[in-house]
């Protein structure tokens, strides 16, 4: 545990030696498997820990539910509403509490949501190994291309390592504690270079841009996808014209 | 070298403490730690302050309804036909914070303060890990770094993160401006208000002057090109920013006129 603890650190700080040392380390791969894995088994507790924390220092649910409601109800526009205006606005009202109050309050407030918490200690681990292996592969699609230090096991255990700046979000332990998400990617992304560059002895210039490549081919696929969606969407409305 | 001796080298803008700092194999962490301890101190006093005012000067509800009624009106001076329709709804939006700030916690209303402590402590931590002390020196870091590389630079992106993170110990003056405002508030006064602006000025300059410093031994610069390379890295993240906007705007207006397109 402590050397995955100094590993941890080694990585979050850009040092080198920690990056050479997982490259060359026997069996890369299945080291950086092991720390992904404890990585986000150890965000996900934390998670678990601060939603309870959360739970007993925030006020009850229903209360914040009543309270919002209530004054609401004194705004100018709802004096405004018909009987019908007025008994589809609660039913909307009702419907996004249900849907979404977890989120105001930050702790489950229903047995859905609760057993939804419970499962990220399965789950949060789960999607970053898969995130790690698709991201390492597109990567080493550019990083690795003619490249005789190109293996793909040493890649992926190394920018394994970049994934560390995510375990600072167990400061949200702490109630009213967050950490900027759009931060916490860009310390990934300088250390997804940093890694790139070591695992596979490549200029930065090319690890930029391998580091890159996946998002990219993300952003595209979410354009095509928008399209499609902004195309089906009209079609519809048409075809629900004719 | 401690965290204290380093926070007091680098606002003595001692070269020694610089350049030691630039040598060690854990310059990125060293300046992660002063920024962390800065920051932290910034939150515990600036979330502190806030705490104490409320305790020992509670508002009443028709106090803060003024409160928020006056600061939307200095912010957003309108008619006064616009003011008195959106009147009630401000006053309505205070009275909900206002009644919602004071329900008792799950634990039940003897566990208050304890979750008051829990609040300060969450609320400080996060100071250091928000846009202006880990996003500026990530993104600043970054951007100088890589305008200093055309410049002829020699660091590392670890060594320019690291001596980077000295540029923020003067905001260790933030939490004299705090008091001066915790004064100000219990004694219902605004005269250190000047004060409180001159204070922000001078860290300003202060934490500009040492990142200049920073630059320059990190990247083994004169200080000229030093400003040069800061200079033009502020004009990149203003381009990359405008650049950002532009592609954003153009793919949303050319969505909706697809759709509105399609639609007609």
């Amino acid at each position: 545990m402590r050397d995955y603890v100094h590993l941890w650190m080694s990585a979050l700080f850009l040092k080198r030696e920690a990056y050479e040392y997982q490259r060359d380390r026997k069996n890369s791969f299945a080291h950086g498997l092991a720390f992904i894995a404890l990585a986000g088994l150890v965000v996900a507790v934390f998670g678990i820990a601060g939603a309870a924390l959360r739970y007993g220092t925030e006020p009850n649910v229903d209360a914040v539910k009543n309270v919002i409601l209530n004054h609401l109800q004194g705004m100018p526009f709802y004096a405004q509403f018909t009987p019908r205006n007025e008994s589809e606005f609660l039913s909307g009202y009702n419907r996004v509490w249900d849907t979404f109050g977890s989120i105001f309050v930050g702790h489950p407030t229903n047995a859905g949501a609760f057993a939804g918490l419970l499962a990220t200690a399965v789950t949060t681990p789960l999607l970053w190994i898969i995130g790690w292996l698709l991201y390492g592969g597109l990567a080493h699609l550019i990083a690795g291309r003619g490249n005789p230090h190109g293996s793909i096991g040493r890649g992926l255990g190394t920018i394994a390592l970049a994934t560390s700046p995510q375990l600072l979000n167990i400061v949200a332990v702490l109630p009213g504690a967050s950490v900027g998400g759009v931060l916490i990617g860009l310390w990934t992304m300088i250390l997804n270079v940093f890694a790139m560059r070591t695992a596979y002895r490549i200029s930065t210039s090319r690890a930029l841009v391998s580091a890159l490549f996946p998002l990219l081919l993300l952003l595209l696929l979410l354009v095509l996808f928008a399209c499609l969606g902004a195309f089906a969407l009209t079609s519809a409305i048409q075809g629900g014209r004719r | 070298m401690s965290t204290l001796s380093l926070i007091a080298g680098a606002l003595l803008l001692r070269g020694d403490a610089f350049k030691i700092l630039r040598e060690r194999s854990d310059v990125f962490a060293r300046g992660f730690v002063l920024l962390l301890a800065v920051g932290f101190l910034v939150g515990v006093f600036a979330t502190g302050t806030r705490m104490l005012t409320d305790l020992v000067r509670p508002q009443t509800e028709a106090e803060m309804t003024q409160t928020v009624l006056r600061a939307f009106e200095n912010s957003y001076p309108q008619s006064s036909e616009f003011r008195s329709s959106i009147e009630p709804y401000i006053s309505e939006g205070a009275a909900m914070g206002f009644e919602l700030e004071r329900l008792p916690p799950n634990s039940g209303a003897a566990f208050r303060p304890f979750s008051r402590l829990l609040h300060w402590l969450g609320e400080s931590i996060s100071i250091p890990f928000a846009g202006r002390f880990l996003g500026l020196l990530l993104i600043g870091g970054l951007f100088v770094q890589l305008s200093s590389r055309w410049l002829g630079g020699k660091a590392g992106i670890a060594q320019m993160l690291g001596l980077g993170a000295l540029g923020f110990a003067p905001s260790l003056l933030e939490p004299l401006s705090n008091l001066l405002r915790l004064g100000g508030s219990l004694g219902g006064t605004d005269a250190f208000g000047p004060v409180e602006n001159l204070i922000g000025f001078v860290a300003l300059v202060w934490g500009v002057a040492i990142y200049i410093k920073a630059t320059a031994v990190a990247q083994q610069f004169s200080y000229g090109r030093a400003i040069a390379a800061i200079v033009i890295a502020v004009g990149l993240v203003i381009l990359v920013t405008l650049a950002l906007a532009a592609a954003t705007g153009a793919a949303v207006a050319a969505f909706i006129s697809v759709l509105v397109g399609t639609v007609r």
